[in-house]
């Protein structure tokens, strides 16, 4: 399972969230793109033990991830999933677009 | 620009709010204040505008008609932080064109846990459908991956933050409004439980429930009253995209030409507020709006400037003391600004000419997307 990332079919510019109009050439055309891996910029461990980061993807992408399956650093290259339960090795779990537009 | 604030009120800001409040009440009660304040009454009133999470099903309208107001101007805002900012500058612009000559600025909410989970876990869709299901409750997480960031960047350790909040406490000791009065100690700021780390419970706004309001008038209607004129109110939104590190907020690009339309610079200012819903978010605002200046030295500026109460900053004990009553807390500082150069402060009075407030806030995904900021100046 990966994560999913918007991508405009025009120029490939990447988004997440979905937008509605892509900011560089200004398309409304997107896809799905599923995204495998990122890069651990910075964490936070939280008072109820989550260990929660944000990932940065090609593209200027930020993600917001709970790191399931073990613990991450920063500077770490981590495989994303957007499944919860898929913790048999350390991921970046990044929930799935939603229906939000 | 010739419009000025002639009235401020706050209704009681409380962690606890009794049976039967409601945030209809709570606003009325702020907006009672602020007209008693300004010698005026609700039939006085024909501009209206109210910022709030939770009026649902209700809007400005209804508040308007439950209060009895007949008006040419209405407006509702949903801009939380970044509200108080976005209000005024519509009602100056209002009240210079002729639409309306006596305008009332609100927000306010009731907060209790209940009210708070249910505002954070749906803030937009983004965090309902990419925050919440990490499981994620509000925003704690993404502001202390900022300040790491901001550490990091600058040098800066949980110490330095630590300064601001418990200079804060300070001022909030001469507010009986604030929730927090009893001093803070840097030890104790320092050993308070992690909250999410670098974050511990001191560097976390209390929710509280409350409201605040303005009172905004025509300067022909504000002769001889004690009144804070406004000088200038500029905006950015969207600055960065939620790209980048979140580090610079709007204020980056719509503080210069605050200053420059207010004919004022960062060092004439006599009292700031800004917002403060985490202490790094007020050394990022001080940065943007060149109160510090790009390279100086933060730490030493925060033991030197703001705990030494050298600067008046967030002289009410800011949102971090006081407390922060949802959309109230983009009104809070300005409030307070306007009872600083009003005469109006009481034990925290200082001597205040010019103030400067800026308003941050709606965090879409990562960080805040809206900031403004307002330059007031006492006048007669």
């Amino acid at each position: 399972m990966s994560a999913l990332i918007q991508t405009c079919t025009n120029c490939s510019a990447s988004y997440f969230p979905a937008r509605l109009i892509c900011r560089h050439c200004h398309g409304t055309e997107f896809a799905d793109d599923k995204v495998d891996a990122g890069a651990v910029e910075t964490t936070t461990r939280l008072s109820n033990g989550y260990q929660i980061a944000t990932v940065t993807c090609p593209g200027d992408v930020y993600l917001i991830a709970r790191i399931i399956g073990g613990t991450a650093e920063a500077g770490d290259r981590i495989r994303l999933t957007n499944d919860p339960s898929d913790d048999a090795a350390v991921a970046a779990f990044v929930p799935l677009h939603g229906t939000e537009l | 620009m010739a419009v000025s604030i002639i009235g401020a009120g706050e209704s009681p800001y409380t962690r606890h709010p009794q049976a039967g409040t409601t945030s209809s009440r709570t606003i009325a009660d702020a907006v009672t204040r602020a007209l008693t304040d300004a010698g005026l009454t609700p039939g006085d009133v024909d501009g209206f505008a109210v910022s709030s999470f939770t009026l649902d099903p209700d809007h400005a309208i209804d508040l308007a008609w439950k209060m009895g107001f007949e008006l040419s101007w209405l407006m509702q805002d949903t801009n939380g932080g970044a509200s108080a900012g976005n209000m005024l500058q519509h009602a100056v612009h209002a009240i210079t064109a002729g639409d309306a000559s006596v305008i009332v600025l609100a927000a306010g909410d009731l907060m209790d846990n209940t009210a708070f989970a249910k505002l954070v876990a749906r803030y937009n869709s983004a965090t309902e459908n990419h925050l919440t299901p990490l499981p994620l409750a509000g925003p704690n997480a993404l502001f202390a991956m900022l300040t790491s960031r901001q550490m990091e960047k600058f040098g800066l350790g949980r110490e330095d933050y630590g300064r601001i909040a418990v200079a804060q406490r300070q001022w909030a000791a001469g507010n009986p409004g604030a929730v927090y009065r009893t001093p803070l100690t840097l030890d104790e700021y320092l050993g308070a439980p992690l909250v999410a780390n670098p974050l511990g419970r001191f560097d976390c706004v209390p929710p509280v429930t409350g409201a605040d309001a303005i009172v905004i008038v025509a300067d022909e209607r504000a002769d001889g009253k004690r009144k804070a004129k406004v000088l200038s109110v500029t905006a950015s939104y969207n600055a960065d995209n939620q790209v980048g590190d979140g580090l610079q907020t709007g204020l980056r690009k719509c503080a210069p030409l605050a200053w420059e339309r207010a004919g004022v610079s960062p060092e004439d200012i006599d009292i700031i507020s800004v917002y403060d819903d985490y202490p790094a978010m007020v050394v990022a605002q001080l940065l943007d709006i060149g109160i510090l200046t790009d390279g100086a030295d933060i730490a030493e500026f925060i033991e030197t400037r703001i705990l030494s109460r050298d600067l008046p900053l967030n002289t009410s004990g800011g949102q971090l003391s006081a407390g922060q009553a949802g959309s109230a807390g983009g009104l809070h500082g300005l409030v307070e600004a306007v009872r600083q150069l009003r005469g109006q402060a009481g034990d925290r009075q200082v001597h205040a000419k010019t103030a400067a407030v800026s308003g941050y806030g709606m965090v879409l995904y990562r960080h805040g997307s809206c900031a403004n900021m307002t330059v007031l100046e006492a006048a007669q």
